[in-house]
């Protein structure tokens, strides 16, 4: 009986350090994601729905190089931003007076935005891949690239409310989250899902290069990111000293 | 259902909260899991109006005339169905617990598989299958007959 009492401790212990590994592996992903975000010539700042076809091709013409070393980039690299999302998963399984619901809710959801914003970078690259091709057709290619990264925010919608809903159903006594947590994850729900209106807006703050839809999505996700790392981070310092 | 709620009162820590607490994101989520999937087939009939489909062999013209005639509730609905598509993401989730043993299943079954496939059966093709045929040895060709002008 002691062997295996030392055995669950052991496995308990080097699964809290493989998270924590991969938990401060995330700082480095964040800034190879940074470095590709800002390589990319259209978002600084962002392309405008309203340019016209031959503006679009010239676009893509001159700035093939760069658009092809960001979004290759984004596809190598973009996927690694999952792991840090499974250890949100990972603690939400922790979470008392609740199934695995939410849990799995949100493992679903996380895997498919991830897919869509996978789509995404592939329409920008094939949009570079023949930029002798007629403008009209780039012009197709960058709607739909700017589109697939802007306006599918339902899958990230999701995320934020599961998260908030498993934390509202954890055990008040010892919470694996902050109760704020889910306020903040609510909040941040409601900044991102405007950014719906891509599809639809061409001009104003609901268009892909508005205030709202690109720079309210974009940095409330990363602020996002930031704050959970911190949080995961004083939550397993917690499990360590408890464990200790 | 109940398998999710049998699964979640194993852990000794939850046997202290009531029975009915447990069951309540159960049943958020199928009562979500309803109210989206009925939310996505009003906004596709009524707002997208994707039924009935156009027909296969529209012109053009016609195609550009009904995205043109329906633009607006269109744009609506999709837009709407852009923020709620989270919906599916749940309506996968619900049984995914169950579900996990065949998973299991699956991915072993595909990571086995090419490994049958590259290996195991080529291996027993080569033990127990004929080999191909081996050609007849050509007459050697001398150069004087290669060079000969044809008769």
């Amino acid at each position: 009986m002691q062997v295996l009492l030392e055995d669950e401790n052991r496995s308990a212990a080097t699964n809290l350090r493989a998270q924590q590994a991969i938990l401060w592996s995330t700082p480095a992903v964040a800034a190879v994601l940074l470095v590709l975000f800002a390589a990319f010539p259209g978002f600084f700042p962002p392309m405008s729905p309203n340019m016209t076809a031959a503006q679009v091709a010239e676009f893509y013409r001159d700035h093939t190089a760069m658009i092809r070393f960001s979004m290759v980039g984004f596809n190598l690299c973009g996927i690694l931003i999952v792991p840090f999302f499974v250890l949100i998963l990972a603690r939400m399984q922790r979470m008392r007076g609740q199934s695995h619901i939410f849990a799995f809710s949100y493992l679903s959801a996380v895997v498919a935005g991830a897919t869509l914003f996978a789509l995404s970078d592939i329409f920008f690259a094939v949009a570079a891949f023949r930029t002798d091709r007629s403008a009209d057709l780039i012009q197709v290619l960058n709607d739909l690239a700017w589109i697939f990264f802007i306006a599918p925010i339902g899958m990230l919608v999701a995320q934020f409310v599961l998260l908030a809903l498993a934390i509202y159903f954890d055990d008040d006594r010892d919470p694996v989250f902050p109760r704020w947590v889910a306020h903040y994850s609510l909040v941040t729900a409601v900044l991102m899902a405007p950014s719906a209106g891509a599809a639809v807006f061409r001009d104003g703050p609901l268009a892909w290069n508005g205030v709202v839809s690109f720079w309210f999505r974009n940095i409330a996700f990363a602020v996002f990111v930031v704050v959970m790392f911190l949080v995961l981070r004083s939550s397993y310092r917690r499990e360590a000293r408890e464990s200790a | 259902m109940s398998t999710v709620a049998s699964t979640a009162s194993d852990d000794p820590a939850e046997s202290t909260t009531p029975a009915r607490a447990m069951r309540t994101d159960v049943y958020i989520s199928y009562w979500f899991f309803a109210v989206f999937y009925g939310a996505l087939s009003a906004g596709v009939i009524f707002m997208g109006r994707a039924t009935p489909p156009p027909r296969p062999d529209v012109t053009d013209i016609q195609v550009a005339h009904w995205f043109a005639q329906h633009h607006a509730t269109i744009r609506i609905g999709f837009a709407i169905l852009l923020v709620i598509a989270g919906g599916a993401a749940i309506s996968n989730g619900i049984g995914s617990q169950v579900q996990q043993p065949l998973a299991c299943v699956i991915v072993g079954g595909m990571l086995l598989s090419p490994i049958c496939s590259l290996l195991v059966i080529p291996t027993f093709a080569r033990l127990f299958m004929p080999g191909p045929r081996k050609a007849e040895p050509a007459e050697p060709v001398t150069s004087a007959e290669a060079t000969a002008e044809p008769a």
